[in-house]
This record gives C-alpha cells, sequence and structure tokens, in this order.
C-alpha cells in the first residue's frame, strides 16, 4: 500500500542522477527491494511506470529484484537467510542483525541518447 | 550511446529526512514519543484512555485517522491534550504530518506524546515519524495468529501491548502463541497483556514506558 511514496522517492533521486546527462534518456532503472519491506514488486512497477509519464524516465524498462532477509548471527557471527517463521539463527539459534533485505535500492540506472538527436 | 551508472544507493522511505529532524526537536525538548500502530478496532484509543489519569499533565496526544475526529475527542474527555490529523486517503501517518501539526499544537509541559497512528498493521511499521519506539497494539479479538502474519509489525516494535485481555474467557486465544510469536520476529521486544476495563497490565506498561524515557535523557 505504500509502494506510491517509494516511487515517488525513486523518480526524485533519477531525475537528479540525470541532470548529469542532459541528452540522455533513462531507458532501464535496476532495483532491489528488500523482503522485510513488504513491497509488492508489480505494484512498484506500476506506480513507477504511472508517475514517470512525461518525465525522462518515461518508457524505461524496470527491473526489480527481490532481497531475502539475511540476518548475521549475534554469537557465531555468520550470516544466513532468515524464514519469515524462524528468523534465528540456523546453527546457534540466536537471534542477529539485518545484513542485507531491509532496505530499497537503486542498483543502476542505463542512460540512452536518443538516435540522430546526439 | 547507452551509459550505466552504478548507483547502489538507498532510497529513502518518505519522510525520513524529516523524521529525523522531529527526532532532534523531541529530544532538545524532552518529549519522549510512542508511536502506537495496530488494526482498526485493536484498542489504541481506548489503551490511550485508559493511561490517561496516570500521565495527565504530562503526556498529549496526535491522533491519526482518515476520518472524523472522534478520537481526539475521547482522548480530550479523559483529560489529555489532543491534535486530530485526518489523512483522508493516506493509510499511514508520516513524518511532514508530524511536523505540520506541531506547528499547530505546541507541546509545552509534556514530557510524553502518543501518536495514534492510522489503524493499519501493514503500512505504519514501514514509517519512521520521529518517535523513540513503536509500540504495536493486537487484540485478542482479533485472533492469536496476527503476530505470526504480521511480520514486519514485530520487528519494528519495541514493545507489543496485547489488549481486551479481560475477554480471554469468551474467546479461543492462546495468549502464549502470541507473545512466542513476536519474540521469535523480535526477541528483544516487550510484551504486556492488558484490559483498558480492568486496567490490568497498564502500570507495568507505562513503567516500562518511562523507564525508557529516563534512559533517553
Amino acid at each position: 500500500m505504500h509502494e506510491l511514496s517509494f516511487a515517488t522517492q525513486i523518480l526524485e533521486r533519477i531525475e537528479e542522477e540525470a541532470r548529469s546527462f542532459p541528452a540522455s534518456r533513462v531507458t532501464r532503472v535496476r532495483l532491489s527491494a528488500g523482503e522485510m519491506l513488504s513491497i509488492e514488486n508489480a505494484s512498484l512497477a506500476f506506480c513507477l511506470e504511472a508517475i514517470s509519464a512525461g518525465s525522462v524516465m518515461d518508457g524505461a524498462k524496470i527491473e526489480i529484484i527481490e532481497t531475502p532477509l539475511e540476518l548475521e548471527c549475534a554469537r557465531c557471527g555468520r550470516s544466513h537467510i532468515a524464514s519469515a517463521l524462524e528468523p534465528r539463527c540456523p546453527r546457534c539459534g540466536e537471534s542477529g542483525s539485518v545484513v542485507a533485505g531491509a532496505d530499497l535500492i537503486i542498483e543502476e540506472i542505463e542512460f540512452n541518447e536518443p538516435d540522430g538527436e546526439a | 550511446m547507452s551509459q550505466t551508472v552504478k548507483l547502489e544507493e538507498k532510497v529513502k522511505a518518505k519522510g525520513s529526512e524529516i523524521a529525523e529532524e522531529l527526532r532532534r526537536v523531541f529530544r532538545q525538548r524532552g518529549v519522549f514519543v510512542v508511536n502506537l500502530i495496530g488494526s482498526p478496532g485493536s484498542g489504541k484509543t481506548s489503551l490511550i484512555e485508559a493511561l490517561a489519569p496516570s500521565v495527565r499533565g504530562r503526556a498529549a496526544v496526535i491522533e491519526g485517522d482518515l476520518q472524523t475526529d472522534e478520537d481526539k475527542q475521547r482522548v480530550e474527555r479523559a483529560g489529555l491534550r489532543a491534535y486530530q490529523i485526518n489523512t483522508v486517503g493516506a493509510c499511514h501517518l508520516d513524518a511532514g504530518m508530524i511536523r505540520d501539526a506541531l506547528a499547530r499544537f505546541p507541546l509545552d509541559g509534556v514530557s510524553l506524546l502518543f501518536i495514534e497512528n492510522v489503524g493499519n498493521l501493514v503500512c505504519p511499521a514501514s514509517f519512521e515519524i520521529g518517535e523513540d519506539i513503536k509500540v504495536a497494539v493486537v487484540s485478542v479479538t482479533e485472533g492469536d495468529d496476527k503476530p505470526a502474519k504480521y511480520p514486519k509489525a514485530m520487528c519494528v516494535s519495541t514493545g507489543l501491548v496485547i489488549t481486551k485481555v479481560d475477554l480471554l474467557p469468551h474467546l479461543e486465544c492462546n495468549v502464549e502463541r502470541m507473545k512466542r510469536d513476536a519474540i521469535t520476529q523480535q526477541p528483544n521486544i516487550a510484551v504486556f497483556t492488558t484490559s483498558a476495563r480492568t486496567c490490568e497490565g497498564l502500570a507495568q506498561f507505562l513503567s516500562w514506558i518511562d523507564g525508557l524515557a529516563r534512559a533517553r535523557t
């Protein structure tokens, strides 16, 4: 339900980055979405497409990779992929701190100069 | 010509900078802020009403609802100063709304601020609004599977208040399961079993909050 506010933040950041490439358009954006954010990928892509109309990333291909929740065990220090039902370390049974899977990350942005306009 | 920029940068949830700014303001002014999150009807307002006699004079409330100022009126009748935010369509409060509210709702003499979020156990878990702690509010009438079904809400919460325990004789609800599932998601979560009717567990909940507030300063 909160995908739109994330989409707004993403578009703002990409528009800012696009100022360094004034002759280009954004043709592809790769995002990774942490499992813990409870973001619906299809809904995020839909929101991004909707608010990008007329912007520098209008029509860009949007790729979203889901990152599983990864925790580092407080006792043994090794990291493991946490299951929603049992987030504790499979070896020690100890709780851990989040290493990955809690953030939404803009991984890369592809810029392309339209043909014949360069 | 095609160019790929490897940004590898975290997208901040909307309002996270404002939330940091609010946190500094609250700290400077000595206000400890509790963000209550829970489903519609979980008993968030009743919890505040029941705590009111013990915190009158030092606590204030910001209420978040889609429509109406009924909750504001309820907590005012219970003797607390209150401000109502109507989000109209939004499913959660964000930091910008709290900043706007503070411009119209001065917190002079207040050391404890309850912010009652919009009734929803999903979205409010993802947004920082300048609070010191989030407290999840889950009633026994919702069913004992709720902490397991809403893991994000448990993960981000420092405390879990299980409400309406006076109704347990009439329900099939395993409170131990609720506690176990919450602790599995968030091993450090403090769990309180309460009833706004009988006042069970309220003193423990309040002294826990006061302890955290003292530890912060």
